[in-house]
């Protein structure tokens, strides 16, 4: 009984997939390393670094956890080009041996052997700004998108968008869309930019069916072991038109969709990432430092578990297999950053690499 | 006495001269004779004339790209082109036009591609300290443009030029000229307008295209040949100018300026956005720009007053069509700056050696930004600012060969007051025949936060702190004598800043840029130029050539343990910066070459070099032939110009694509 329960978990996980850019990768059972490794690729995660704006130097890199080492550059290495502008996010194909890379500002979705890094095939049409992937099934991914009411639906298979799942905005509020969890065939779907509504998808009808409004920017989303979504909402930006207040972790219960508990982080607090251990029973988030939290808590940790001594954290995640905490600094954001490696306690980072601009969001392979 | 009187008179007079000079004279550009006392100890650089006059298709960014030895930044042509002096960032180089500061208030810099050339009549680039004899804010140095009725230097009352050019990819240069004069008032009207597809085809060497097998397996790829997509522009500048002399009453001017411009702003090399739906990203700017001037002179006094404005709207609209009836509306932004300006000089020469200046100008901003896009009626931000700058300055010639010069300058930019800025000037005449003459100057200097950096949202930092630091000077100029049948004239020196709580603007994690005092930046280098030119049996040959040698160092503290920018050259800033212009006459045929070229920059702090981030060091020639024909009073201009005419292939910023050769031909018609 137990073991079905985790398997089931882990498929939510999976269908989750993109959710936070930082657990961005579906992968039905992460402890075996989901990979093929024929041509001597390792186990190790996938770091996607943005890039400056506007720059196009995003890249991907490689992090080999078993020998500490890490591989820049993969994907232009392969292809004879880089990925382009903004990399956002990476999503596995549980269907295929397809790694997804979605390029935001770039508006392509690469479709990359996770092994060679060679590119398989692109979404272009129909598709603007997008953010995050998850796939429903070997014939469906939802892509979420900035500046448009409108779920991509993509077939995988035709890398074409099939239709849209349009969702109502309210007035004065923007359309967007980020983050994504699935939970037993509904999609939740953060709207993060000028906007507080977490939307419910129906993944066999592809509607909209629920929408509730937990928080000022609702920006990074996880499922817990209860089945329990944890939202994180930025409130905004001091002077932003649609409001400001102060960050918050919510706690929004699936079954009946409504919000659960409510924890206040400080005003004008950025988190960049919110993530959860593999068996779904400790968040984890950057506020500076890092934070951890067990979902029994009854209120948030009073000190982080790894300071940042003069990084910045941009990124993060948690390691399935040993549970040891990857953490990315952007430094300043114009140049080649750094992943840190923590053991799963925190403490003082046990090694690091460098890896490319604005590292950001991971993949496991 | 009589002798400095003149010396100050011819000064003043080849000052105002090289500001209002209408035909297209190539003057020389460095010279040790007949310096302003303004320039006393300064370091100058002239645009000529005929530089300004190339083509009607010219912006100042392209005649200071190969007209000088600062960087242009450019995004190619009708996209934002600014310039940086001596290794420093564009907000550090200021502007004006007739005396009047015309850098944005918001962001401080200034794009030169909106400036058509001729639109301007007189430039001078004011190198470090020598910027503080007209404005405040120029770490970098200061670009005075100056516009100006146009003066009959014959018995004519009445003068008519039209060009037009028809060029690659749709592009139609036009500029039409009217000015009329009498012993005391001269009027002159001009326009400018400028329109282009800017489609030029380039190889996309950051995309490939894939050609795929029955079941959508890629079978092959290449680099595709692509467009400069959505780089299309209409530009429009008209400007009137009116000079009456007084009399008694003094000179008065008003010039007054209008841009309507229409622009789109092109894709990225690495935007896969689909060409079949529709699409919108552009940019439109409508601006007036007035100044009146006044000028009075008594034999020992003259006195100046100036009363001015800027008036300007930016719109920003972005969209995409997504099919199925679905938009994605990104931006839909309006910027507003509202600006007036008054200023008030005296000048006095109590004796025959001394020369004695207070000048004081005020400027008032209003600006506000909203984008509508994200939120119906949003307002970004609102700011106004009043700046008073005042300073007083003497310059002395104790003798025939030196001259010192001194500056103490104060600034007030709304609670923010300056320390006091003084800035010292001298030089010393070597050789007389030789005119090798020494200059050594050395300043203190700041830059006020812009209001973008105060009160933008998000990311504006209201505790920014005022950058300044010390700027030093010296060099050496000589020329050979006017009689001799080459005349070669050069200049090098060396400069030196050091600029604290250096203002950058950087990503923060929230996902918007935040500006911060970050850096201690060291600025040093070395700059020289040269000027030869010959004339003999119907050939007139010329050179002007100038290089700069600028190390730019972060000496910033690290942000921590990943930081690898201390010690390393600031992003987009050249170490070498070259260019040059050679000019064949022959008779009435002229051809003129012009070159210009900078070393690899490195888009990232650490001065790493990834293929993604490279830069690469670049060279671009431009070309012109020209023979004037004359039938009775009527004078045709035919003209062909060939850009970039050895087809490089380059890029000034990353995922920014510029056009190979590409070709204009003109005609203009004068009376």
């Amino acid at each position: 009984m137990l073991k079905m329960r985790k398997i089931s978990f882990f498929k939510t996980l999976i269908l989750a997939t993109a959710a936070a850019g930082l657990t961005a990768c579906s992968n039905d059972e992460p402890d075996n390393n989901g990979g093929n490794n024929s041509n001597g690729n390792p186990t190790g995660v996938f770091v996607l670094n943005e890039g400056g704006y506007m720059q196009s130097n995003g890249s991907l890199s490689f992090y080999n956890t078993e020998s500490g080492k890490c591989e820049n550059d993969l994907f232009r290495n392969a292809n004879g080009f880089g990925p382009g502008d903004v990399v956002q996010s990476m999503t596995l194909d549980p269907a295929s041996p397809n790694a997804w890379l979605v390029v935001n500002n770039s508006q392509v979705i690469f479709a990359i052997d996770p092994d060679t890094y060679k590119e398989k095939g692109r979404i272009t049409e129909g598709i603007t700004s997008p953010r995050q992937m998850a796939f429903i099934d070997e014939n469906k991914a939802y892509v979420t998108q900035f500046y448009t009411n409108a779920i991509a639906v993509v077939n995988p298979k035709t890398y074409a968008v099939t239709k849209y799942i349009e969702y109502p905005v309210e007035e004065n509020a923007s359309p967007s869309t980020g983050e994504m969890v699935a939970v037993d065939g509904f999609m939740y779907v953060c709207c993060p930019n000028y906007n507080s509504a977490l939307l419910k998808v129906d993944t066999s009808t592809d509607k909209v069916v629920d929408v509730i409004y937990p928080g000022i920017q609702p920006s990074h989303i996880v499922a817990d072991a209860n089945k329990d979504l944890w939202v994180i909402c930025d409130g905004g930006y001091q002077g932003s038109p649609y409001g400001f207040d102060a960050t918050k972790l919510v706690r929004i219960s699936t079954s009946d969709f409504k919000v659960k508990a409510e924890y206040n982080m400080g005003l004008g607090d950025y988190v960049p990432v919110l993530t959860i251990d593999r068996a779904g029973r400790n968040l984890f988030w950057i506020n500076g430092g890092v934070y951890k939290m067990d979902i029994a808590a009854g209120g948030l940790p009073s000190a982080p578990i790894i300071t940042p001594d003069n990084a910045v954290f941009y990124g993060m995640t948690v390691s399935p297999g040993t549970g040891e905490i990857l953490v990315t600094d952007a430094v300043d954001f114009s140049q080649n950053g750094r992943l840190l490696r923590y053991a799963a306690t925190g403490g003082d980072p046990i090694s690091a690499v460098t890896v490319g601009v604005c590292p950001h969001a991971f993949c496991w392979k | 006495m009589i002798k400095y009187r003149l010396w100050f008179a011819t000064a003043g007079a080849l000052a105002a001269l090289s500001a209002t000079a209408e035909a297209p004279v190539a003057l020389r550009g460095i010279t040790a004779t007949a310096r302003s006392p303004r320039e006393i100890g300064a370091e100058v650089t002239r645009i000529d004339s005929a530089m300004l006059r190339t083509s009607p298709a010219q912006s100042m960014a392209d005649v200071l790209t190969f007209g000088s030895s600062g960087y242009i930044k450019s995004y190619g042509r009708a996209s934002v082109s600014t310039l940086t002096f001596r290794g420093t960032s564009p907000s550090h180089t200021a502007v004006t036009w007739n005396g009047m500061r015309i850098s944005s208030p918001m962001l401080g810099s200034t794009d030169f591609s909106t400036i058509p050339s001729y639109m301007i009549d007189g430039t001078r680039l004011l190198h470090g300290s020598s910027s503080l004899s007209e404005t405040g804010g120029g770490i970098g140095g200061l670009v005075s443009l100056t516009s100006a009725a146009w003066r009959s230097d014959d018995d004519r009352a009445f003068r008519l030029q039209a060009v037009q050019g028809l060029g690659s990819w749709s592009t139609s240069d036009s500029y039409l000229m009217a000015g009329w004069n009498s012993e005391r008032v001269s009027i002159t009207a001009r326009m400018t307008y400028a329109r282009s597809d800017n489609d030029f085809k380039y190889t996309n060497y950051e995309k490939k295209e894939n050609i795929y097998g029955p079941d959508h397996e890629i079978i092959d790829s290449y680099y595709p040949t692509e467009r400069n997509r959505n780089a299309a522009f209409h530009d429009l500048n008209a400007m009137l100018s009116v000079a009456a002399d007084g009399g008694r009453t003094g000179s008065w001017s008003l010039d007054a300026w209008w841009t309507d411009s229409d622009r789109q702003l092109p894709l990225m090399t690495t935007d896969y956005s689909s060409s079949n739906l529709g699409f919108e990203n552009k940019q439109s700017e409508h601006t007036l720009r007035a100044i009146g001037r006044w000028t009075k002179s008594f034999p020992d006094l003259t006195l100046r007053a100036a009363a001015g404005t800027v008036i300007s709207d930016l719109h920003y609209d972005s969209s995409h069509e997504l099919g199925a009836g679905l938009t994605s509306v990104l931006t839909r932004s309006i910027t507003r700056q509202r600006s007036g300006y008054v200023s008030g000089s005296a000048s006095w020469i109590p004796g025959s050696t001394l020369i004695i200046n207070a000048d004081a100008e005020f400027y008032y901003h209003h600006t506000s930004s909203a984008d509508f896009a994200p939120v119906a009626g949003a307002v970004s931000y609102e700011g106004s600012r009043p700046e008073l700058g005042i300073a007083l300055a003497a310059r002395w010639r104790p003798s025939n060969r030196t001259g010192l010069g001194a500056i103490l300058r104060e600034e007030f930019h709304g609670s923010m007051i300056s320390v006091p800025i003084p800035a010292l000037f001298g030089e010393y005449l070597i050789i007389p025949k030789a005119q090798l003459l020494v200059k050594v100057s050395g300043s203190r200097n700041y830059r006020v936060p812009t209001l973008n950096d105060l009160y933008t949202v998000p990311g504006g930092n209201p505790d920014l702190r005022t950058e300044n630091g010390w700027t030093g000077d010296l060099s050496l100029s000589a020329a050979t004598p006017r009689d001799t049948p080459v005349r070669i004239s050069g200049s090098a020196g060396i400069f030196g800043s050091r600029i604290t709580d250096w203002i950058q603007w950087l990503p923060s994690p929230r996902g918007y840029y935040v500006p911060r005092n970050v850096r201690r930046v060291d600025a040093s280098g070395f700059e020289a130029s040269a000027d030869a030119l010959w004339a003999h049996a119907g050939w007139t040959l010329s050179l002007k050539a100038s290089y700069t040698f600028s190390r730019s160092i972060n000496r910033g503290e690290p942000l921590g343990a990943g930081d690898m920018s201390v010690g390393r050259q600031l992003p987009y800033v050249p170490l070498h910066a070259a260019s040059g212009t050679f000019r064949v006459a022959w008779r009435e045929w002229q051809m003129v070459y012009m070159i210009q070229g900078y070393s690899r920059r490195y888009a990232l702090s650490s001065n790493a070099v990834t293929p993604g981030a490279d830069l690469a060091a670049y060279s671009v020639s431009n070309l012109t032939v020209e023979r004037p024909i004359t039938i009775r009073n009527v004078t045709l201009r035919p003209k062909i110009a060939v850009n970039n005419i050895f087809n490089t292939r380059y890029r000034t910023v990353l995922s920014r694509p510029m056009p190979g050769i590409n070709f204009e031909a003109f005609l203009g018609v004068e009376f």
